[in-house]
């Protein structure tokens, strides 16, 4: 299984980074329940916590697949929204695909 | 025992099938057990008693459903990608369908399903719908393969009629909990969220509790 290097590691925190102003940004607005922000909040405090507690390259796609299935099945597609927040979801793909491979290195 | 053979003659010193299968057609056993042949006909005979046909017409089906479900799956990854779905989001709806079962459905007369969904992570306004409903939580999160929804509200959704959405069978999603099985039948809805009438529904005492 692949395990979090230095690089990763600092790609996630920078994610956490900008998904923490995402959430900072929502609490700022009126948010009531049911709506789509008060669902997106949620989410996004979630997908915080689940990349913190990765540990494994599976850890952090299974973290980006959940946030982004929100945003796929929640938001209308055209939106800038929701342009604007699978990005959060795409780059947690992207750092899947930066992960050491082990077995790749050992050769 | 006396038994009739195919041209309802009785059978005196036939051979059932089970012999047959036993000079390498095990293949074939499973479609005329319980029919007792005399010992004249050989198992290569059975292509004139259509069971061979019959073998061949099902792998030709097989084929056959695996195209369309290929071509569907096709179509739907354009509609995605054309309606602004990132290609990881595109691949992820795919797989979250039986892939055999995959269809581009466009609806021809407006019809009622089921959402499922929760206080705190799955919204009502969602596009994963199913025309199930299931008698107990676990049962809804287990079959419908729900990752990130505790499935504790329900309600129903009106798919009007010109509707393109995408049908099948849910697929296991093992990679988040080993008991998300799947296999339910779901709707995944596509086009605008507000062209579909979502609507909350209260169910008393839906899981036996009081």
């Amino acid at each position: 299984m692949s395990t979090i290097n230095s690089v990763t590691n600092k790609e996630i925190a920078s994610l956490i980074t900008k998904i923490e102003s995402l959430i900072a940004e929502l609490k700022n607005s009126d948010v009531s329940n049911d709506s789509i922000e008060f669902y997106l909040l949620n989410n996004l405090v979630k997908y915080r916590q689940s990349l913190v507690a990765a540990n494994s390259k599976q850890d952090v796609e299974n973290a980006a697949s959940i946030f982004g299935r929100f945003c796929t099945e929640s938001m209308d597609w055209e939106t800038k929204d929701y342009q604007k927040y699978i990005q959060l979801s795409e780059k947690g793909y992207a750092i899947t695909r930066g992960f050491a491979n082990k077995a790749t290195h050992s050769i | 025992m006396m038994r009739r053979d195919l041209h309802g003659k009785l059978d005196g010193d036939g051979i059932k099938m089970g012999q047959a299968v036993e000079t390498g057609v095990s293949f074939i056993a499973p479609l005329v057990i319980g029919k007792v042949m005399t010992p004249s006909v050989a198992p290569q005979s059975l292509r004139s008693l259509g069971v061979l046909e019959n073998t061949k017409i099902s792998t030709a089906q097989i084929a056959l459903e695996r195209q369309m479900a290929a071509q569907n799956i096709k179509e739907a990854r354009n509609l995605l990608r054309n309606a602004g779905v990132p290609r990881e989001e595109v691949n992820k709806v795919v797989r979250s369908f039986d892939l055999k079962t995959f269809r581009v459905e466009r609806v021809s007369s407006g019809r009622t399903e089921f959402r499922v969904f929760d206080d705190f992570s799955a919204r009502l306004e969602g596009r994963y719908v199913s025309p199930d409903l299931f008698p107990s939580q676990t049962e809804t999160i287990t079959r419908l393969a729900l990752p990130s929804n505790s499935a504790t509200r329900f309600g129903t959704v009106f798919i009007p009629e010109g509707s393109v959405v995408f049908t099948g069978r849910v697929a296991p999603q093992i990679r988040f909990s080993p008991a998300l099985t799947g296999g339910s039948r779901q709707t995944f809805l596509t086009g605008k969220l507000t062209d579909f009438k979502f609507e909350e529904i209260y169910v008393n005492n839906k899981f036996g509790n009081k």
